[in-house]
């Protein structure tokens, strides 16, 4: 009996997942400290979902409800104490390497991803969401707002103040116009992520 | 090209890398699927559910201290911790004078017993100059010690009247308890409703709960002002002798509530004396509530110091806080008045 409900609440959280899965795999491998975070991530707030679906009661709004828990998931991964820092170096090595339209164009994508990623990752969880939501997903600030449970006001304070941490870092390690999109020496090497975040906005 | 359209550029690549071979839905599935084990879900649930709990623990300061006050109130109300406590008053009723047969005895102590509601009377004898004393001595289970005192002395004024030479003592029994620690809490605290009573009620009000709670030579005053307001004085001295170790034990906190709440700053003047004689060693040490306005003061070796040098030692501590106060040291004896 069990299992046949089991089996049916996972079939019903299949249909409602499909339309916005690949969106939100991608959106936690953003949140994430590497792909394989991401993908550990997603799988997490999948299971939470599974958990949680008998308590969805509208499904028309079952996107928002979806990212709410993988966003929840995110923050507690974040505040989880971590033993292994994980290297953004190579986070984004996956499978094949194909050679862009002039043969270096994916090389030089992967190494700004690793860029913004390591800015990214100077940001409290809910300003890196706020980011990614917004800037790269294209969510609306009440869309997320909805998401993250807050007000209008404090997505658009987290934004600002988000993309404010991200200027000054790019104005850090001066990286302005004609620079190469690269960290240089600086980012030689293993470069861990913050293995405390800080989880207070300021 | 400014470093904000550098930002774009970097996210608008992050998004391109990242969306690179994107798991399918039915492998995503299948790996979540196999975090859970095939058998027993409940437990796993509950395992779940309880790291859940500690994680939100860990990380929320407020969930935390929520938990800890939850935790700290089940302990105080499961936990018993062991203390002195007045469970009722010795009395003692001495008789001597006239010829006092077996008898007599008998009628006295039943009378005794049944007049205080206590348990068995014990009987002490000795040979006095003018004939036989005889000191009845019970304990009654009423923790109120003036009705106790009362009634005593007037079954002692009774005795008298028959030709005896009756006294009563009574003094506070105290036992060790084990209560939970939320009973020894309350036992610490005393709440007197100021609402409606005359200053005279208030007053023996105050010392038969104090009396109740072990503190039987609180000296009480509650006087009226002709133009208006009222002068509550309470004084308790004690001097606790013992090592360091040893802690003196704890007197009760008397709260005075109006409509139902504690009387909080306003006029308030409160004063709590302690002598404490640790290894030869006297530290008197004074808590002042001045109009809202709290002070903890401190004189060691006190009792080697002239009753001058302590009066400028208060003083001088009290001013520190900001409080200003007539500070009177009187062979050891102190006096203090607010300054009005």
């Amino acid at each position: 009996m069990d299992s046949r409900d089991d089996a049916a609440r996972w079939q019903r959280l299949i249909g409602l997942l499909k339309p916005i899965h690949l969106q939100a795999v991608a959106t936690s491998r953003r949140l994430s400290r590497s792909a394989d975070d991401g993908d550990d991530l997603y799988q997490e707030s999948v299971l939470r979902a599974y958990e949680k679906l008998n308590g969805l009661r509208d499904e028309s709004r079952f996107r928002s409800w979806f990212f709410a828990t993988l966003l929840s998931r995110h923050r507690s991964r974040v505040r989880r104490p971590r033993r292994d820092a994980v290297s953004i170096e190579g986070a984004f090595d996956r499978g094949a390497e194909p050679v862009g339209e002039d043969g270096t164009a994916w090389e030089e994508e992967r190494r700004r991803a690793q860029r913004v990623a390591r800015a990214l990752a100077g940001l409290s969880p809910e300003q890196r969401e706020a980011i990614v939501l917004h800037d790269i997903e294209g969510f609306s600030v009440e869309e997320i707002a909805e998401m993250q449970r807050v007000t209008l006001s404090a997505v658009k304070s987290r934004l600002a103040r988000g993309r404010e941490k991200l200027r000054r870092f790019y104005l850090r390690h001066g990286l302005k116009s004609g620079t190469a999109p690269y960290l240089e020496s600086r980012t030689a090497g293993t470069m861990a992520w913050p293995v405390k975040e800080r989880s207070h906005e300021r | 090209m400014n470093d904000e359209s550098e930002v774009k550029r970097d996210l608008e690549a992050l998004r391109k890398v990242s969306s690179r071979e994107l798991p399918d839905l039915e492998t995503t599935v299948r790996m979540a699927r196999q975090r859970v084990p095939e058998t027993g879900p409940w437990p796993w649930k509950l395992r779940r559910e309880i790291m859940a709990l500690l994680h939100s623990i860990r990380t929320r300061p407020a969930v935390a201290a929520a938990v800890l006050g939850a935790l700290a109130i089940l302990v105080a109300s499961v936990v018993p911790v062991s203390y002195q406590r007045v469970t009722g008053q010795d009395v003692a009723l001495t008789l001597a004078g006239k010829e006092i047969g077996a008898h007599d005895l008998r009628t006295v102590a039943q009378d005794l017993e049944g007049l205080l509601g206590s348990g068995a009377v014990r009987v002490d004898a000795s040979a006095e100059a003018g004939g036989s004393q005889y000191v009845f001595r019970t304990t009654s289970t009423k923790r109120a010690g003036p009705e106790v005192q009362h009634a005593a002395m007037e079954f002692a004024r009774g005795l008298a009247a028959k030709g005896y030479s009756a006294s009563v003592a009574v003094t506070p029994h105290r036992e060790r308890v084990r209560y939970p620690a939320v009973a020894y809490a309350f036992d610490q605290i005393i709440r007197i409703s100021v609402d409606g009573k005359s200053a005279a009620a208030l007053e023996a009000e105050i010392r038969d709960k104090l009396a109740q709670a072990g503190v039987p030579d609180a000296q009480v005053s509650v006087t009226d002002h002709p133009g208006g307001g009222r002068d509550i004085r309470l004084n308790v001295e004690r001097q606790h002798v013992g090592d360091v170790g040893i802690a003196p034990e704890p007197l009760p906190q008397v709260v005075l509530e109006k409509n139902g709440a504690p009387l909080l700053g306003g006029e308030g003047f409160a004063v709590k004396i302690q002598k404490k004689k640790i290894n030869g060693a006297t530290t008197l040490t004074l808590d002042v509530t001045v109009n809202g306005k709290t002070a903890k003061v401190e004189v060691p070796n006190s009792d080697t110091m002239s009753d001058a040098a302590v009066t400028d030692a208060v003083r001088s501590q009290l001013r520190q806080a900001g409080i200003d106060a007539r500070v009177t040291v009187t062979n050891g004896k102190i006096e203090i008045e607010p300054v009005k």
